[in-house]
């Protein structure tokens, strides 16, 4: 008896420990339904140690007496719950939500008495976690899906944009392509001293096609029989230039532009702009104007001429008034003399052969010339004019001497026909005593106004106040020294306060610039 | 007897006027328009001087001094070249042919003309 007790105890045991092993909450009750066996999952579920529940009527867990009833009942009938939404109450008496189910055990095969009642209890709170869980995740997902679809629709615009900015870029590089293709101009790119464009008239210019140029370095073209000259501009040896006209026989004459670009400045745009029609128009003006000008000098001369005759009585007595309006015609005449020549001039400095005989000279001799009858005709004015020397002795200059005269005297004239009182002064210093030599004409005059300084070595231009002052002049006189001075690698320039005075500073280099000056026969 | 004088000059006022004045100072003026008349002229009477302008019709006035350095009889006749140019180019050759003497017309008055003439030949 005792044995099958142990075995019995044994049984019970093990079956207890794989009941406690089960991850399900198991409670076993008698036929009054006193627990007779509860697994470890389902302690756990209500809080309880075993022994406080062994023997305990399981009514006690039940929430609702009512419904504990209902459920034993229909134990007691011998059916099986299944599933039924039961809150049981732990020890905390916390309720929890279960899914029960309940059904009979029987004594023999032939089920009619019943031994034991088996409760299992599924927590709704696991099965609510789970749903939690998956909506949650079905959540993320959806918004994952949400993410993707953004970042896809994100992507498609990216797509969109790079495909309209390569669009936008193929239109771009159209439009300079028959920008550069349709260009008046001619166009060459030189890249790492290789040809890496020609624009048509470009070939037009040197008839050549793209084949025989693309591709080429410059040295290699120096043997081509129409771009040799443009290319030998572009030589390593070379300097750099800016702007540069090149003749390409009688026919045709380009004015050369290079544009340095990308590092160290090797790579080249060239410009080759046809200047014939404007070199041949520009000849026609200075032509008409040099021809015109002499033409005029002969209807000057016997004008002149025949005045001085009368004036000097050659042609029989003139009266006192009729000398003084005979005076004052030749005077007149004079100007357009002088107008002429200043007009000549400028027609000889625009051909660029202005400049004829660089000599030595000595720059003392040259300014006493210059000065010439200034001083008197200063003094008549009642002006004091004076004409200050260094101590140390003036040097000698080689210059073109009637020119360097012109611009001193077409100063010096300026300085005596715009001052009314006071003073001029012609100064002289060495700058640099072996280089540069300085002469300043100042005088006490109308000065120049300000808003008419930066036009003043223009061309025709002459000073609103110039012009109520002395009708006389050409406008020409500036333009004329300016050119000269720097012409012989000289400077000028000048300080003017109005009312108050003008002083111009000319310097001269000693050692004289005939290699920089432009001498053409 | 009175020095003779040549004027080679196609403007025919500035002819005019040079020979009034030159004759009013006691000179025989002859004056020729072009340089085939001049040279002709000088050619049948060795002129004591010759003044010519170096821009004219057919010939120009280098080609008639050339000429006349050319002629034994007129190569040795001073020569006062009066032109309304005066490029050194132009001087610098006429330098070179034996003639100093360039007047711009605008720049001198008759009166200076005639005192370069009396220079020259009394």
């Amino acid at each position: 008896m005792e044995s099958k007790n142990l075995t019995n105890s044994i049984k019970k045991a093990s079956n207890e420990e794989a009941l406690d092993a089960l991850p399900i909450s198991i409670c076993l009750v008698s036929k009054n339904f006193s627990i007779l066996l509860a697994n470890k999952s389902f302690l756990g579920m209500i809080g309880y140690e075993r022994p406080e529940i062994l023997g305990e009527n399981i009514n006690f867990l039940f929430n609702d007496k009512i419904v504990a009833d209902e459920l034993f009942a229909d134990l007691k009938s011998k059916e099986v719950i299944n599933g039924e939404g039961v809150l049981i109450k732990n020890k905390k008496g916390q309720s929890i939500l279960t899914s029960t189910i309940g059904c009979p055990t029987f004594l023999g095969k032939d089920k009619k008495e019943v031994a034991n009642y088996i409760f299992v209890f599924f927590q709704v709170e696991h099965f609510k976690g789970l749903e939690l869980n998956i909506k949650s995740k079905v959540k993320k997902l959806s918004e994952d899906t949400k993410n993707l679809a953004q970042a896809r629709k994100a992507l498609m615009n990216i797509l969109e944009d790079a495909d309209e900015e390569r669009q936008k870029a193929e239109l771009e590089r159209d439009k300079t392509l028959s920008i550069i293709n349709n260009l008046a101009d001619g166009l060459i790119t030189i890249e790492d001293n290789l040809i890496t464009l020609i624009n048509p008239i470009a070939k037009d210019f040197f008839q050549t096609t793209e084949k025989e140029v693309l591709g080429k370095s410059v040295d290699e073209l120096t043997s081509h029989p129409t771009l040799r000259a443009l290319v030998e501009m572009f030589c390593e040896e070379k300097p750099p230039f800016l702007r540069k006209e090149l003749s390409m026989g009688d026919s045709l004459k380009l004015e050369v532009s290079a544009i340095f670009f990308g590092v160290d400045k090797k790579n080249i745009i060239v410009m080759l702009h046809d200047v014939t029609r404007e070199n041949f128009i520009e000849r026609m003006k200075t032509e008409f104007v040099s021809i015109a000008a002499h033409q005029l000098r002969t209807p000057l001369s016997a004008i002149k001429w025949i005045l001085k005759m009368f004036l000097d009585g050659d042609m029989g007595d003139v009266t006192e008034t009729q000398k003084q309006f005979l005076q004052k015609t030749y005077d007149s005449n004079e100007r357009m003399i002088n107008l002429v020549n200043d007009l000549l001039n400028v027609t000889k400095i625009e051909e660029g052969r202005f400049l004829q005989k660089i000599q030595k000279y000595d720059l003392a001799d040259i300014l006493v010339e210059a000065v010439g009858t200034l001083k008197e005709l200063a003094e008549k004015k009642g002006l004091s004019f004076n004409y200050i020397l260094p101590s140390k002795k003036l040097p000698k200059i080689s210059v073109d001497k009637e020119k360097v005269i012109m611009a001193f005297q077409n100063i010096m004239e300026n300085a005596v026909f715009y001052t009314k009182f006071g003073k001029i002064n012609i100064l002289t210093d060495y700058l640099d005593p072996q280089k540069e030599f300085m002469v300043r004409i100042q005088d006490t005059g109308m000065g120049i106004p300000d808003d008419q300084k930066v036009r003043i070595f223009s061309r025709f231009f002459r000073g609103a106040t110039a012009l109520k002052t002395e009708t006389e002049g050409t406008g020409l006189g500036l333009f004329i020294a300016k050119n000269i001075i720097e012409a012989h690698g000289g400077k000028i320039w000048f300080d003017s306060e109005e009312s108050k005075g003008t002083t111009f500073y000319l310097t001269l280099p000693i050692d004289g610039k005939e290699k920089s000056c432009e001498v053409k026969n | 007897m009175s020095k003779k004088i040549l004027i080679l000059e196609d403007e025919l006022i500035i002819s005019n006027l040079l020979a009034k004045k030159l004759s009013g100072v006691g000179y025989s003026v002859k004056t020729a328009q072009n340089s085939k008349e001049g040279m002709d002229l000088m050619l049948q009477e060795t002129p004591d001087l010759v003044l010519t302008d170096v821009i004219m019709p057919q010939k120009d006035g280098f080609a008639v001094i050339e000429k006349m350095k050319q002629s034994q009889t007129l190569k040795s006749v001073p020569i006062i070249i009066i032109s309304n140019s005066g490029q050194p180019v132009e001087i610098d050759r006429a330098k070179e042919l034996g003639v100093s003497d360039w007047i711009i017309k605008t720049e001198f008055d008759l009166q200076e003309i005639v005192e370069k003439v009396k220079n020259k030949i009394g």
